[in-house]
């Protein structure tokens, strides 16, 4: 770990290896987990609970995003925080059938407390967002019961956490491609330390992604 | 009408006052989308939705306030 005293930006850690969803049952070997690829817009966080800066994956500040979403509230202290994710702007439709946006979802940190994780490996990293935000499927919201098989609440406004499967890759596959917001998985070798976000292409030999095939339409 | 100017300039030209000159305050990011895509199929200008979704997400930056820059990103996935 090093020490992140300011903000500074730092590229994602993103799957740039994909692989088609026969081959899914090759990585099931306990060798990586899998969280679900959102189709959002690939995000970072950086804050300190009274700055907050909001970057998409080419290191520019994001122009539009919703106010009301409870970014200062991922900061745990008055130190630096940053937490990559998915931000839902699409409006794809849910598992519900209704149309998701403007929702965070955490699917990795990098700084935590002032500390820039690299050398940490992910499940180090999965298990500090778990126990920092414990899976909660079902939340009572203003609009009533709010639950999802595939998406973790938080006690945050507007902030999600991507849940992460350790096996059954192929039936999670078959299940998660029946809904629109659903793009694929990605898989994430366990044990693959985080290293330097000072490029776009960084930490990628550890993460492979698997898509639904894309719709062909004929005229 | 300006008739030197192409469709696709017209529309790239459309969309950045749109979008970045804030007149339209209420619209968020789908919205914009919705209704940059029906006035290019209005104008017969066609990309695939994931290109569409692609460039939804890199023009959403502060960076693309600036119109050459906002430009350069439109003529990646329309020209």
């Amino acid at each position: 770990m090093i020490p992140y005293l300011n903000f500074n930006y730092i590229y994602p850690p993103r799957p740039e290896f994909k692989i088609p969803p026969k081959e899914l049952d090759t990585f099931d070997t306990g060798e990586y987990l899998v969280q679900p690829k959102y189709n959002g817009t690939c995000c970072i966080v950086f804050t300190n609970g009274t700055e907050v800066y909001v970057y998409n994956r080419h290191k520019s500040p994001m122009a539009w995003y919703c106010p009301n979403i409870d970014f200062k509230g991922l900061a745990q202290s008055d130190q630096w925080y940053v937490y990559t994710g998915e931000y839902l702007n699409k409006g794809k439709l849910g598992e519900n059938g209704n149309k998701e946006k403007d929702k965070f979802i955490i699917w990795d940190i990098l700084v935590w407390a002032d500390q820039y994780l690299i050398g940490d490996d992910l499940l180090t990293r999965i298990n500090l967002l778990e126990e920092t935000y414990p899976c909660q499927r079902g939340k009572i919201g203003e609009n009533g019961l709010e639950m999802y098989e595939h998406l973790c609440h938080t006690n945050l406004n507007g902030i999600y956490k991507a849940p992460t499967y350790m096996n059954g890759f192929t039936k999670l596959f078959e299940d998660i491609s029946k809904t629109d917001l659903y793009e694929g998985l990605v898989l994430k070798k366990i044990e693959s330390k985080l290293s330097y976000g000072f490029q776009m292409l960084n930490n990628h030999d550890g993460q492979i992604k698997c898509r639904k095939p894309t719709k062909v339409y004929h005229f | 009408m300006d008739k030197k100017i192409s469709k696709t300039q017209m529309l790239r030209d459309t969309m950045y006052v749109m979008f970045k000159d804030n007149h339209l305050p209420y619209l968020d990011m789908e919205d914009f989308l919705i209704m940059w895509q029906s006035l290019a199929d209005q104008w017969n200008i066609r990309i695939e939705d994931d290109q569409w979704e692609e460039f939804i997400e890199e023009v959403n930056s502060v960076a693309s306030n600036r119109q050459n820059v906002f430009n350069e990103i439109f003529d990646k996935y329309f020209i």
